[in-house]
């Protein structure tokens, strides 16, 4: 896989045009040797599945992986009619139009906060961030079984009861407010601000001072003017990525609504009142046994996906990402 | 803890100068919002901790048991197979097994994933070959496509190479991230010439370089990308859940995940103790490392 | 489906249930001897095999071991074929995914068990006929109902192994206090709920999706006298079935359901723990219930839905199947026709040996003691009287999502129950057509 020392030995004696070459074709082997299995590995789970999926997407793949009967594009038909599929994007519509703007403004509020604590700040930093190493079927553990439970013993539904508050049914309950998107919004919210609040740090820390101290000597005296119109702006390449990855990730959403609303066996149990595109997928696949129909799925929100990110690229200009 | 990071940086208490800001009543004020908030952030733990050492009859009681009293040690007793009867240890043995299956995949993908893309990367930087650029194109362009394409038919091409069910099948696709690649990539553009040139000089190759001199240097870099993929890793559900079906390969949060949805009635407390010990590891981790995860998500702001 | 139990019921086994077991096991050793030696080729030499059988896994005590014993005992009297039991964790997501996933490789199970069968099914290969396994007599054995549930297009893919239903337990004493009898309509149950539902009980537990299931669509659609099919079309269409699951909201919105419990309906605990007066619960629930509750145990059929119904139970069953794709069919149909068609004594144990189930077979619910006299009895004629089969053939997941799709959006989100009920119809219709074309 790689040249060893001796054959370098010899490249030096060899005739200058020949050594180049034979140095040239080394280097390739080399590269290979060091990026091969990387990009052997992403063919392998990247773009032959993506193939394969357009492939058996166009199949009936009903119970079976390698399906002989051509549909043409019959599965994408039948979704793009299909009430509980456009049901489930409306979901994500609703879900993402309240977590990505909430965890926005909460993980901005929470750096802006710690970032000026004056004692503790290692702390609390550490207390809101680490939510970050607990797994979302921890969290959805939590907040089913104990947090947001709709029998009395359920914490929230104890301090409701120091209130003289009825116990509320959580999960399942019906007529009035759909409580369960309260138990889906906090989780996620408790899981991932932390790490929002961490890239926002890194961001106000690359605010120079001195646009502060400026601003205070040009009469700048609230901290509303000044996080209006300093520490905003100059957080804009951030907030781009945090929105962006938010709203990616909110699309992928699958553990706690799986969790959190899930049943047993036969009967999903509450899942039907919350089902993003992914659990659909999911659902479709591994209940249904419909691979086809589950890899047309995947390929249209794919593209969803992709027209979202054109879209704010062109709207709010993704900053060329800030890693650049 | 003590290792020196390459790239150091902290958050310097910074406060944007005029001296009534600095009055005592408005740092009480913005600590006293924060130290509600820290409180509201740990009751989800508090229940957990509450719950992993309290029986059923007490989780579940109408009254309100703050603290469990007496503590119920017996509980991952009763995880580690001692007491408990026959339902409760059968549940045992799927979360003893999630935990040792959650381990291994865990330490596999991470260094598997470390190993691959730090080659990955250095080729990337520092090897000469005509078409570097393309080939690195070919890679980023991954990070573009969103699992839930690759999802069903990543599973189709697992089923067809055998690995259902098996570890091999859980963690294999796990060893390759395009944005680990990138970042080591990045890191390597700008790794010291001369180190690599004095590398040559004795004669090394780029094999001999890499892992000689290029690597012990990388460290922070390696343990910041390392710890955000043991924890990514071990918190991973959906691609454990679809491949690893069978309990044999259950990871914990799979194992955590089948009892939540069906069954707490009778060992609640046990699914609580193993959702304590299912949080330990990457918690530790974390506690240990933080400020080389807090540097690498401010790095990479990119989760998994 | 009867995934389950408590270790109240485990105990009451081990009391009650291990003679039965215990009788079965050595019957079904006497049976080995005779049946598979019949069915061999005398001139070829016979290469040893090993084939793999899947269950789920049975929540009660004593099942997995009986079915080691089975599997060891047939591996024993033939010689030639090894029979490897393999014990599917957690039963509940065994033919949701465990098993489908298996059969889509070529390395699954060569005899499983499995609720369902359809054309689709058929031609993946992930099933063979086996027609050819049943004398005439031991046709006639089985119960009609289940066998008719697992033929496509004439052909029968399946051996009915244990049958399962679901009832309304309640508690007598609590009935008695709050001065009603057991519910004989819905508005009864509906009342009952609300006069039985305390600050500490719940008045009915239908499972903590309160009801807006599949399970209770087809009940309401049974008991208002509707039925799923009819010619080949879905017939679940008509203003009174829209009616009746609109009552199932009602009685989500009356707040005397418990939702939320620790475990669900399938999960006779919850009435046993006195979480509720009166719970849904399949019939395997009966002995840990008995056991808990005594003479204060009451069982009826999910009551007829006012005086023009009829009350009404599901009809559900595990049977064993032949995977298409074994490198050895001939040996896993050998040992399917010795386990379920020539082994009375094994239906009769999976049957009443460890939990209670309908039996599959007529013969073995003959031989049974279980189903002699009393409750038992009583039990069985409710499943004659009033069972519906619940996946008749050519039936699959997708249906049963419409359905509780449509339950869900009736009872959770206030839509219109005609409207909804049109749409799983039509989504149903469509299943249907897809895998019967």
């Amino acid at each position: 896989m790689h040249t060893h020392s001796l054959e370098s030995s010899i490249q030096s004696v060899m005739p200058a045009n020949r050594r180049s070459r034979r140095l040239t074709w080394q280097n390739t082997l080399t590269f290979w040797g060091f990026v091969g299995p990387a990009v052997l590995g992403l063919v392998m789970f990247v773009y032959v599945p993506i193939f394969w999926g357009l492939g058996i997407s166009l199949f009936d793949a009903r119970y079976t992986v390698t399906p002989t009967d051509f549909l043409g594009l019959k599965n994408y038909q039948t979704l793009l009619t299909d009430r509980d599929f456009l049901q489930s994007l409306l979901t994500f519509g609703k879900y993402a139009l309240f977590i990505v703007p909430v965890t926005y403004a909460c993980s901005l509020g929470l750096a802006v906060l710690v970032n000026q604590a004056k004692w503790g700040k290692s702390i609390f930093r550490t207390i809101f961030f680490i939510p970050f190493a607990c797994s979302y079927v921890v969290g959805a553990l939590i907040w089913r079984v104990s947090l947001f439970n709709s029998l009395p013993y359920g914490f929230a539904n104890m301090v409701l009861s120091w209130f003289g508050l009825p116990p509320v049914t959580w999960i399942g309950g019906v007529g009035g407010f759909p409580w369960h998107w309260v138990v889906l919004i906090t989780v996620r919210l408790w899981l991932q601000l932390g790490f929002f609040m961490i890239i926002f740090l890194a961001g106000l820390q690359e605010i120079p001072k001195e646009l502060y101290e400026a601003a205070a000597v040009d009469g700048a005296t609230s901290d509303w003017m000044t996080f209006r119109h300093i520490t905003l702006p100059l957080l804009r390449n951030t907030s781009v990525s945090v929105i962006l990855l938010n709203l990616i990730w909110a699309f992928q959403a699958f553990d706690e609504f799986y969790n959190i609303l899930g049943g047993w066996g036969s009967t999903s149990g509450n899942l039907p009142l919350a089902r993003p595109p992914l659990i659909y997928i999911y659902l479709t696949a591994f209940r249904e046994q419909n691979y086809g129909l589950a890899a047309a799925g995947g390929l249209i929100l794919t593209v969803i996906i992709l027209i979202f990110t054109l879209l704010q690229g062109k709207f709010i200009g993704l900053g060329k990402a800030e890693y650049e | 803890m003590t290792t020196d990071m390459s790239t150091e940086w902290t958050f310097e208490p910074y406060n944007p100068t005029p001296f009534y800001k600095r009055l005592p009543i408005r740092q009480i004020l913005i600590n006293g919002l924060i130290v509600i908030l820290a409180g509201l952030f740990l009751i989800p733990f508090y229940l957990l901790v509450r719950n992993a050492w309290m029986s059923d009859d007490q989780i579940t009681a109408f009254h309100w048991y703050w603290l469990p009293m007496p503590v119920r040690f017996d509980n991952l007793f009763e995880i580690f197979g001692g007491t408990g009867a026959s339902v409760a240890s059968e549940r045992s043995k799927l979360l003893l097994t999630g935990l040792r299956n959650s381990g291994l995949i865990s330490i596999f993908q991470t260094f598997g994933q470390l190993i691959i893309s730090a080659m990955a990367g250095y080729g990337l930087a520092r090897i000469p070959y005509r078409w570097r650029n393309l080939v690195l194109y070919f890679i980023l362009a991954t990070l573009m496509v969103p699992t839930v394409v690759t999802l069903i038919p990543s599973f189709i091409v697992i089923v067809q190479l055998g690995w259902l069910n098996t570890l091999t099948g859980v963690i294999f696709p796990g060893l390759f991230n395009a944005f680990t690649i990138f970042i080591f990539r990045q890191f390597y553009l700008n790794f010291p010439k001369e180190v690599s040139e004095a590398g040559m000089v004795d004669g090394l190759n780029h094999l001999g370089i890499f892992w000689h001199l290029v690597l012990p240097n990388s460290t922070a870099l390696l343990i910041s990308m390392g710890a955000i993929a043991f924890i990514n890793s071990w918190n991973a559900y959906l691609w454990p859940l679809l491949v690893g079906q069978d309990p044999s390969v259950w990871t914990v949060q799979v194992a955590v995940s089948s009892f939540l949805r069906s069954d707490t009635s009778g060992v609640m407390h046990l699914v609580f103790t193993a959702g304590l010990l299912a949080i330990m590891p990457p918690f530790i981790l974390f506690l240990i490392l933080q400020r080389y995860i807090t540097e690498g998500v401010a790095r990479t702001g990119i989760k998994g | 489906m009867n995934k389950a139990s408590t270790l109240g019921r485990r105990n009451f086994l081990r009391m009650a249930g291990l003679t039965a077991a215990g009788a079965a096991l050595s019957a079904c050793t006497t049976a080995t001897s005779v049946s598979p030696a019949a069915t061999q080729s005398p001139t070829k030499p016979p290469e040893p095999v090993t084939i793999t059988q899947w269950y789920h896994a049975y929540g009660e005590a004593g099942t997995k071991e009986a079915a080691q014993g089975w599997a060891a005992d047939f591996s024993k009297a033939t010689t030639n074929i090894q029979v490897k039991m393999e014990w599917i964790e957690p039963g509940g997501e065994y033919e949701s995914t465990k098993l489908p996933a298996a059969l889509l490789t070529d390395q699954g199970p060569d005899v499983y068990e499995n609720t369902v069968v359809n054309r689709a099914l058929v031609k993946a290969n992930q099933c063979v006929a086996l027609d050819d396994l049943f004398s005439a007599d031991a046709l006639k054995g089985f119960n009609q109902a289940l066998l008719d549930g697992f033929r496509v297009d004439g052909k029968l893919y399946a051996i009915p192994m244990i049958g399962d239903t679901g009832f309304i337990f309640y508690r007598r004493s609590m009935l008695e206090a709050a001065g009603v009898k057991p519910p004989s309509t819905f508005d009864e149950l509906l009342e009952a709920a609300q006069k039985l539902n305390t600050d500490k009980v719940k008045g009915l537990f239908l499972g903590n999706d309160g009801g807006a299931n599949w399970i209770l669509a087809e009940l309401m659609l049974w008991s208002s006298g509707g039925e799923l099919f009819k010619d080949g079309k879905v017939a679940i269409e008509s203003d009174r079935t829209a009616d009746a699951w609109g009552r199932i909201r009602e009685i989500n919105q009356t707040g005397n359901l418990l939702i939320g419990a620790p475990s669900d309906w399938w999960d006779i605990g919850m009435l046993n723990q006195g979480l509720c007066a009166m719970q849904l619960c399949g019939m395997w629930g009966y002995p840990s219930a008995k056991k808990e509750l005594k003479d204060d145990l009451g069982v009826i059929p999910w009551p007829a839905f006012d005086s023009g119904g009829k009350p009404a139970t599901f009809l559900g069953c595990w049977a064993q199947f032949v995977n298409g794709k074994s490198k050895n069919i001939e040996a896993a149909k050998q040992f399917a026709k010795w386990l379920w068609i020539d082994n009375i004594a094994a239906q009769t144990a999976w049957a009443s040996g460890f939990g209670f189930h309908v039996p599959a077979n007529n013969l073995a619910a003959a031989v049974d003691t279980n189903f002699k006299d009393g409750e038992g009895k009583q039990l069985i004629e409710y499943v004659n009287q009033y069972g519906h089969v619940m996946r008749p053939a050519n039936w699959s997941t997708s249906m049963e999502s419409a359905l509780s799709d449509a339950m869900s959006n009736i009872v959770k989100n206030n839509a219109d129950p005609k409207a909804e009920m049109a749409a799983a119809a039509k989504k149903m219709q469509e299943k249907y057509d897809e895998l019967t074309k």
